[in-house]
């Protein structure tokens, strides 16, 4: 019986796929920084605002990634109160991790800044994230700081940890518009994504 | 007709190097960081489940190194120019769409701290950027194409 013209060359190719599941998983599984299969923690086991927080290693979810992660293994300490809340803000880093941003976004110690563009955040966002588009900052950030005054604490992010709006439209609120504490949460909205699976983005204009 | 024969064959080697040399740096630098590659795979805001997006990001990179590895040797060449190209047409669907859409994301393709450029400068946003990553991916998957319709095809002395 004469063999189907190509099916040497599928095989093999299954095969190489068949290889690369098995190292895949395998390698992800020793990985220390693999990719869970499980539902991710969730960052509600966070503690809540107006605590404390002696060891912000325990605001971070089990799988933590040090990549997302960065440089802010520092502590945090908000407590209640609007002037002790900016206070605590101004301590913070340069850049925050969700889990970080989660419980000051959800007191209101901070106003979370959406820089990707409108059809991006239309698109899907963090609820509670307001846009403001690194390309028409110079447009829109009259109306913006009527609503925010360059006192009120901001944390920008963008798509994921390799985007670059969120670092510019940092530096940008920074120096150009006087916006005195401005953060970045590197991870953006992948990291949001990644957090809180069981979280809808929000969708549509800005409130 | 030998002396085009004879380039043609150089021709043949060095893209088969280019695109092996491309996919293991693609694998190397997804390796480094799963969880890194997972969160730029979710960036791009696909319709897919996320259990399937997991999957990819543990088993793609193996896939890209297998593949570079089989194309750099030589070994089963022709199973591993069959995966190139489907691999790329997927990598030139992924970042169009995303370009298409307007997403400003890093296309998570090439890992350029493995060449010494820093995340963050202006070059490396041009060359992570989604719509650089597409054209460049047409460009390997027009190789890679070239390729397979070279090594498919019945060779001289088959043909005589």
């Amino acid at each position: 019986m004469k063999p189907v013209p190509g099916s040497d060359i599928v095989r093999e190719m299954f095969t190489i796929f068949c290889a690369a599941v098995v190292l895949g998983l395998a390698y992800n599984r020793s990985s220390p920084l693999g990719i869970s299969f499980s539902e991710p923690a969730s960052a509600s086991a966070a503690a809540p605002a107006g605590k404390m927080v002696a060891s912000p290693e325990a605001l971070l979810p089990a799988e933590s990634d040090p990549a997302l992660h960065n440089e802010t293994i520092t502590a945090v300490i908000v407590s209640s109160g609007p002037q002790t809340q900016e206070l605590a803000a101004r301590q913070l880093p340069a850049s925050l991790p969700w889990t970080e941003v989660k419980s000051l976004l959800a007191n209101g110690t901070i106003v979370l800044v959406d820089g990707r563009e409108v059809s991006a955040y239309q698109a899907g966002h963090i609820p509670g994230a307001i846009s403001l588009p690194l390309q028409t900052l110079a447009d829109k950030i009259g109306l913006f700081s009527a609503h925010y005054p360059r006192n009120k604490p901001l944390v920008v992010y963008c798509a994921s940890i390799r985007c670059l709006i969120s670092q510019a439209e940092a530096a940008a609120l920074t120096g150009q518009y006087g916006y005195q504490n401005v953060r970045e949460m590197p991870g953006g909205f992948a990291e949001w994504r990644v957090a809180e699976p069981s979280v809808t983005p929000a969708t549509g204009d800005n409130p | 007709m030998k002396i085009d024969f004879t380039f043609d064959l150089n021709l043949r080697n060095v893209l088969r190097w280019i695109l092996g040399t491309v996919l293991v740096w693609a694998a190397l630098g997804k390796l480094a960081n799963l969880q890194e590659f997972y969160a730029l795979l979710v960036a791009y805001q696909l319709p897919l489940p996320d259990a399937l997006l997991r999957f990819t990001g543990a088993v793609l990179p193996w896939l890209e190194l297998l593949c570079g590895w089989l194309l750099f040797t030589g070994f089963r060449l022709k199973a591993g120019l069959g995966w190139t190209v489907i691999l790329l047409f997927i990598f030139a669907i992924c970042s169009g769409q995303a370009w298409w859409r307007g997403l400003h994301i890093a296309c998570g393709c090439l890992d350029l701290r493995l060449v010494g450029i820093r995340p963050g400068s202006g070059m490396a946003g041009w060359l992570e950027s989604v719509g650089f990553a597409f054209l460049r991916a047409l460009v390997l998957l027009a190789a890679a194409v070239y390729l397979v319709r070279r090594q498919f095809a019945p060779s001289l002395s088959e043909q005589n």
